[in-house]
């Protein structure tokens, strides 16, 4: 869960285009330029405590 | 192709993770409803695309990127005549369009009254990268279940310099004549953030540079000192995926404004002739057509019949491989290894 889905050969480029829709669509976040990043979304566990953080402000 | 096909769309039994049921329907078949719907993608799309063409830019609101085929030639209609955007079209010229291509770009950006911008890249460049795809594992199976490995590397290409022309211009949308099947369905709209997004594309890009040399970076990347000083990415827009046509009638509409089907290209390409070897190179190599997904998703929405669709895969001139082998100047054991015997005369 910590591993990049990219290494693993799981997701390309549009797999990332894929997640943030989704993540959008699914959590009602709003992602922003600044946020894509890979600290953010460089693995699942990043991008679950992202969203949780996001979800949690509200935003 | 030696493979069964699913018996509701054109899916072969060598399509990735593929499995049938007692009737021959395929598992991408029935499980056409899981996820994000097709219909829902689109509606949200479309709000998408209405807020975000609320604004206008100078001197462009949008680049086209324009490859002169039946696709990306409706979308600048649509661009310039359903959205009145103005738009700056864009054409990357591999050296292997179709000339009736160049006739085509030249009536319809004439009669959409559009500025035209057309880049080549250095020839020999190109043709070591298709060798390289060819002859190479460049890409990763996810990517080429929906794109042969040669088509790739040149629209990468072609969103690369779409993405420099547009900071360098500060153009905010780039438009692309992508239909659904050939992107997934909440790619229709994205925000091309490209630092973001190159981290995806590192380890081909590095396969590929190993391949070819460090020319790639040139073309393939943008310098860190430009990206630094990027306020905003550009938003990629696929409107063709917004309309609901069959393709006679994207056909009759681009017609309308002077387009004509060239000679000269595959049953899947209406502008470019490489596209035959590059969906043999795939074939050979993974055992199904590229074009199998995208058609596939038509045929189940009911903007294909499966045999039109099957017809397009098989209408694949083999006898112009090896004239298309020399254009890209295969050595002799290349040609051999990709089953293309040796060279019959050398361009």
């Amino acid at each position: 869960m910590d591993r990049s889905l990219i290494d693993q050969g799981i997701i390309d480029s549009f797999g990332l285009v894929e997640i943030t829709g989704f993540i959008e669509q699914e959590f009602r976040v709003k992602i922003r330029e600044e946020d894509m990043t890979r600290e953010a979304f460089g693995s699942m566990n990043k991008m679950a405590r992202f969203v949780s953080a996001r979800v949690e402000m509200g935003t | 192709m030696s493979s069964s096909r699913c018996a509701c769309c054109i899916l072969s039994s060598s399509f990735p993770s593929i499995t049938f049921d007692d009737q021959g329907v395929c598992s991408y078949c029935r499980d056409q409803t899981a996820g994000l719907s097709i219909d829902t993608a689109i509606e949200r799309a479309r709000a998408q695309v209405k807020e975000l063409f609320e604004h206008r830019h100078q001197p462009y609101d949008a680049i086209v990127c324009n490859s002169g085929g039946k696709d990306s030639s409706y979308t600048l209609m649509l661009a310039v005549q359903k959205y009145g955007l103005r738009i700056l079209s864009f054409t990357l010229d591999n050296g292997f369009l179709a000339p009736a291509a160049f006739d085509n770009i030249r009536k319809v950006t004439d009669a959409l009254g559009v500025e035209q911008l057309t880049y080549r890249p250095s020839l020999p460049f190109f043709r070591r990268v298709i060798r390289a795809t060819a002859t190479k594992p460049i890409y990763r199976e996810k990517t080429l279940m929906r794109i042969s490995a040669g088509c790739n590397a040149c629209i990468s290409l072609v969103n690369t310099m779409a993405v420099r022309i547009a900071l360098e211009k500060e153009i905010p949308i780039i438009l692309a004549g992508f239909t659904l099947g050939q992107i997934p369905t909440n790619a229709i709209i994205f925000r091309n953030h490209f630092r973001f997004l190159a981290e995806s594309r590192e380890e081909s890009l590095a396969r590929l540079t190993e391949a070819v040399g460090h020319e790639v970076e040139n073309y393939y990347d943008i310098p860190g000192r430009v990206l630094d000083r990027v306020a905003s990415y550009p938003h990629s827009v696929n409107l063709l995926c917004l309309e609901t046509l069959r393709e006679e009638e994207i056909v009759a509409k681009v017609e309308a404004i002077g387009w004509r089907k060239p000679t000269g290209v595959d049953g899947c390409s209406s502008n470019c002739e490489l596209n035959t070897f590059n969906n043999y190179v795939h074939e050979r190599r993974l055992g199904f057509s590229p074009y199998e997904w995208e058609l596939s998703l038509l045929v189940r929405k009911g903007l294909m019949s499966r045999a039109e669709a099957l017809s397009k895969i098989e209408d694949n001139p083999v006898e112009r491989l090896s004239r298309l082998a020399d254009g890209l100047g295969l050595t002799g054991e290349e040609r051999v290894g990709l089953g293309l015997g040796v060279a019959s005369s050398r361009a």
